[in-house]
């Protein structure tokens, strides 16, 4: 039972980082109706920001403050050169656009650091572990949970409680329209995918001293959002949340009841999903 | 011009005619190296060429003929590693190989090699390469899961009596299962109780359930038999849980010091690891290696350098000693071979044409201990542990 | 105030609009009649920068419309109500409002409380849960605290109940009083006789037939013919 307690808090764990992988790319889908291949990138490139400034400076609290910035700001220039010309364009067209961005960053990232991952510690604060009789968990881990909910919270706010919010919302259900008001349609376009890059950066930055920083967690993370995206519904935030939770958890307990079908499970879910609800639990009907 | 000075004459003529040719054919020996340098294993590719080059370098030349390196890039990929090896064998008359990085193209690679009786040298690891698949042109360098166990687990349990339960944690696959089946058998032979095992897939990245499998059963050692970048993030998240203060850690197959480099001292400190090669040991053969090393490259040999380099190097040598470099003859004179490698003297068993070399069992050092950058470990213990031939599976014809 | 010159419309080789000329001044209601797929909603679309106008050209005051983005267009005062009121479901009323909201306007968002006491009362009730008569009157308040300088509403009566047309009407004049024009696609006659000032016909997507208040009741049986199906 203790064990079974210590995997749900586990997924709990691995399913805010989702969470946060998540919500970006279901809010550009939902807003830009944009199917973004180069998210997992923006993930895999917030963990090599995070290696570098721990490399340098040893502090990873700095890392934390400054790859999500780095990477939003990716996010913008990418979207302002090659994306925003694909929108327009069918699906497919921006699939192979995004992916050779994918391709191009991951190779990118092979040359300079090369194909074998590399370590990224935990900061000293957070390096021990906490210790209740005979339960262990991780200091660090323990933090991932409670800032990610925090984040979690802001994202949750802002969108439901700012204009900025309301506008991405309205526009996700019709953009057209928002433009119709007078506000400036391609600006918030941009600001969204940035938004929505920063945050999977953010996840790789806490993801950094979990797993290391390889070149093809990029590809390993875009597979797991687009199931959390899909099994919890497309443009929601509410989706991505219970969507992450649900994928981590399952991961989480599997591993300890039937490992080899940790991801079977996960698929199984995601095609129960489609099969009972298509648009995802809380996708627009 | 009478009949019989035609012919004398026209002998002589072809003769002339067909001396070139075989002063062509004379101009050199070609060995082959076949290496991941592009794909998924490319780090490991680069610097097993490397290795090869180092050794086709230092000798330049063996019987009087000159030595050409010759590359083919694998791609990490068995299929693709065959094509290339036929086409070297059709076009180039190819004879000399080695090199291999996964188990799959070595075995796959050593068939084709041993349809035209050549020779071929590689340190892929499965069991099978000098096992149930063994053939008269395949030599292996490198130790393979037995051996492994063997030097490793045995000595640590002689070593540290307080050990009475182990736990461990296996890759779903046929080398961990190789692995797991030895490491059952020395904890039996030991009396150590094995109080669980936690399997896992070839892509898993999150062990923290399996970490809190084997905390809960309370082992005095936990056996790490995964590899590679596995192997790396188990032993990182084990650290993260706060294991190395409970309980042993030992990683079995370890990679060596691109390995120990990424994962750094704070990590490695105290944790046993298993290891077919390490640039510190000292004997004639792996201070030759070491220096040619530093001298070309400014750095200490990797493990994937090593093993190419002494697999070419065997290679030349036994052309050396059989004065020929026809393939067969290079067999004869490789099976039963003793020369001076990197582990010390070893021998090329003629059954299986294994060859013979230490395994290293080291422990990772304090930061503050270390004497350089790269003496991440201290070298506790080494031997020479192999199947004998009445329990191999080597059926050579 | 709004000109439009020899406009052509096309959806992709489609030749909707042909030549149609049409002005709009300050204070005036301008109806838009024709039978449906006359080319009423390609029209206003043109002027809101939603369909391809490939020759001809469109004017707000002194400024150039023709082909400029959507919103930069809406930017300039051209309010759009349109056909399907488009409000936003996933939004609350207030919400609504509240992205719409333009300090500048005429109407602050307490005025439209006091126009439309329906929608103060299901103020924060979710765009979706308003029956088809709320929505319509959210479309319109929406565009009115957007600071309109010009009010263009497509088919606003349709599918409504009598006293809810007559609601729309008042609002309509009510806009006008104020100076602001409004350019109206309406196929309801008597609607038209009671808020609009001129209009004009389209039939295959060109002007056939224009005309004064007056008009409407004179020529009454000529109109009816264009919009006969």
């Amino acid at each position: 039972m203790e064990l079974f307690f210590f995997q749900l808090l586990n997924g709990l764990g691995l399913g805010v980082i989702y969470f946060l992988l998540s919500v970006g790319l279901t809010i550009t889908f939902g807003l830009l109706n944009f199917v973004n291949f180069a998210h997992g990138a923006f993930y895999m490139v917030g963990a090599y920001v995070t290696f570098v400034i721990v490399s340098l400076t040893g502090n990873f609290w700095l890392a934390l403050l400054i790859a999500p910035l780095v990477i939003g700001a990716l996010a913008i220039a990418l979207e302002q050169s090659v994306v925003k010309f694909s929108y327009v364009l069918e699906h497919k067209y921006q699939i192979l656009v995004t992916l050779g961005v994918a391709l191009m960053l991951q190779e990118l990232v092979i040359m300079i650091w090369g194909p074998i991952g590399k370590n990224v510690s935990p900061p000293s604060s957070l390096a021990g572990i906490i210790e209740i009789g005979d339960f262990i968990y991780p200091k660090y881990r323990a933090f991932v949970i409670t800032f990610s909910a925090l984040i979690a919270i802001v994202v949750w706010w802002g969108l439901e409680k700012t204009k900025f919010g309301a506008l991405v919302r309205a526009g996700s259900e019709n953009a057209q329209m928002v433009g119709l008001l007078g506000v400036n349609i391609t600006r918030l376009f941009s600001i969204t995918f940035g938004l929505g890059g920063l945050l999977a950066g953010l996840a790789g930055v806490l993801a950094a001293p979990l797993r290391g920083a390889d070149p093809f967690m990029g590809v390993e993370a875009l597979g797991i959002a687009f199931i959390v995206v899909v099994i919890g519904g497309m443009g929601s935030f509410l989706g991505a949340l219970v969507g992450g939770l649900v994928v981590g958890v399952m991961q989480s307990v599997m591993s300890s009841v039937w490992p080899e079908g940790a991801s079977l499970m996960v698929y199984a879910a995601m095609a129960a999903v489609i099969l009972s609800r298509p648009r995802g639990l809380f996708g627009r009907a | 011009m009478d009949r019989r000075k035609f012919l004398v004459t026209s002998t002589a003529a072809a003769a002339a005619l067909s001396l070139p040719t075989l002063a062509k054919a004379s101009g050199g020996i070609d060995i082959f190296g076949l290496k991941s340098v592009s794909g998924n294993f490319a780090s490991y590719g680069k610097f097993a060429n490397q290795g090869s080059e180092m050794a086709v370098e230092a000798a330049g030349s063996v019987i009087g003929k000159a030595l050409n390196y010759r590359l083919l890039d694998s791609e990490g990929n068995a299929g693709k590693a065959v094509r290339k090896i036929k086409e070297a064998i059709e076009k180039d008359n190819a004879r000399f190989f080695n090199g291999a990085t996964l188990s799959s193209t070595g075995l796959a690679v050593g068939k084709e090699v041993a349809n035209v009786g050549g020779v071929f040298t590689t340190p892929v690891g499965a069991d099978e390469v000098t096992g149930s698949e063994c053939n008269r042109s395949t030599f292996r360098w490198s130790t393979p899961t037995f051996g492994a166990v063997e030097q490793t687990l045995r000595p640590l349990l002689e070593l540290d009596p307080s050990i009475k339960s182990a736990y461990t944690i296996t890759p779903q696959y046929v080398f961990g299962e190789a692995l797991l089946t030895n490491t059952k058998n020395v904890l039996a032979d030991k009396g150590v109780e094995h109080v669980g095992n936690s399997y896992h897939s070839l892509s898993e990245k999150e062990f923290s359930g399996y970490i809190t499998n084997a905390a809960a059963a309370k082992p005095d050692l936990l056996v790490l038999l995964n590899f590679g970048g596995q192997s790396s993030t188990s032993l990182r998240q084990a650290m993260n849980f706060g294991l190395k203060n409970k309980m042993k850690i030992l990683v079995v197959w370890s990679a060596g010091l691109d390995q120990y480099k990424s994962l750094g001292s704070d990590i490695l400190e105290n944790v046993y690891l298993g290891a077919q090669y390490w640039h510190e040991v000292q004997n004639p053969g792996n201070a030759r290696f070491v220096e040619l090393c530093r001298n070309k490259y400014g750095v200490n040999p990797v493990y994937p350098m090593a093993g190419d380099y002494i697999g070419t190097k065997i290679i030349i040598d036994a052309i050396e000693k059989a004065g020929s470099d026809d393939p067969a003859a290079v067999i004869s004179a490789m099976e039963g071979m003793t020369y001076e490698g990197l582990t010390g003297e070893e021998t090329i068993r003629a059954f299986d044409h294994q060859a013979i070399k230490d395994y290293y069992l080291l422990k990772g050092k304090a930061k503050s201990a270390m004497s350089d950058e790269d003496n991440f470990v201290d070298v506790i213990s080494s031997g020479k542990s192999f199947p004998d031939e009445n329990a191999s599976l080597c059926k050579m014809s | 105030m709004l000109e439009l010159n020899n406009v052509n419309s096309f959806y992709d080789k489609s030749h909707i609009l042909f030549d149609v000329n049409c002005t709009l001044k300050r204070g005036e209601v301008l109806a838009i009649l024709g039978r449906n797929g006359a080319g009423k909603s390609t029209l206003l679309k043109s002027i809101m920068g939603l369909v391809d106008v490939r020759d001809g050209s469109i004017h707000f005051e002194s400024n150039e419309l023709t082909n400029i983005a959507s919103h930069r267009i809406a930017r300039q005062g051209l309010c759009f109500v349109p056909e399907n009121r488009d409000i936003f479901e996933i939004l609350s009323v207030e919400e609504n409002l509240y992205i719409s909201h333009n300090p500048a306007s005429n109407w602050s968002i307490n005025d439209i409380y006091s126009l439309f006491p329906r929608l103060k009362e299901r103020r924060k009730n979710g765009g979706g849960n308003l029956s088809g008569g709320e929505q319509q009157m959210l479309a319109i308040a929406r565009a009115l605290v957007n600071d309109p300088k010009i009010l263009i509403l497509d088919e606003p009566t349709e599918g409504l109940a009598p006293v809810i047309v007559e609601e729309i009407e008042k609002i309509i004049l009510n806009v006008r009083s104020t100076g602001i024009p409004i350019l109206l696609v309406e196929q309801n006659i008597s609607v038209c006789r009671k808020v609009a000032d001129k209009f004009i016909v389209l039939e295959q997507g060109q002007v056939v037939l224009e005309g004064s208040n007056q008009d409407l009741s004179d020529q009454t049986e000529k109109i009816e013919h264009y919009l006969a199906v």
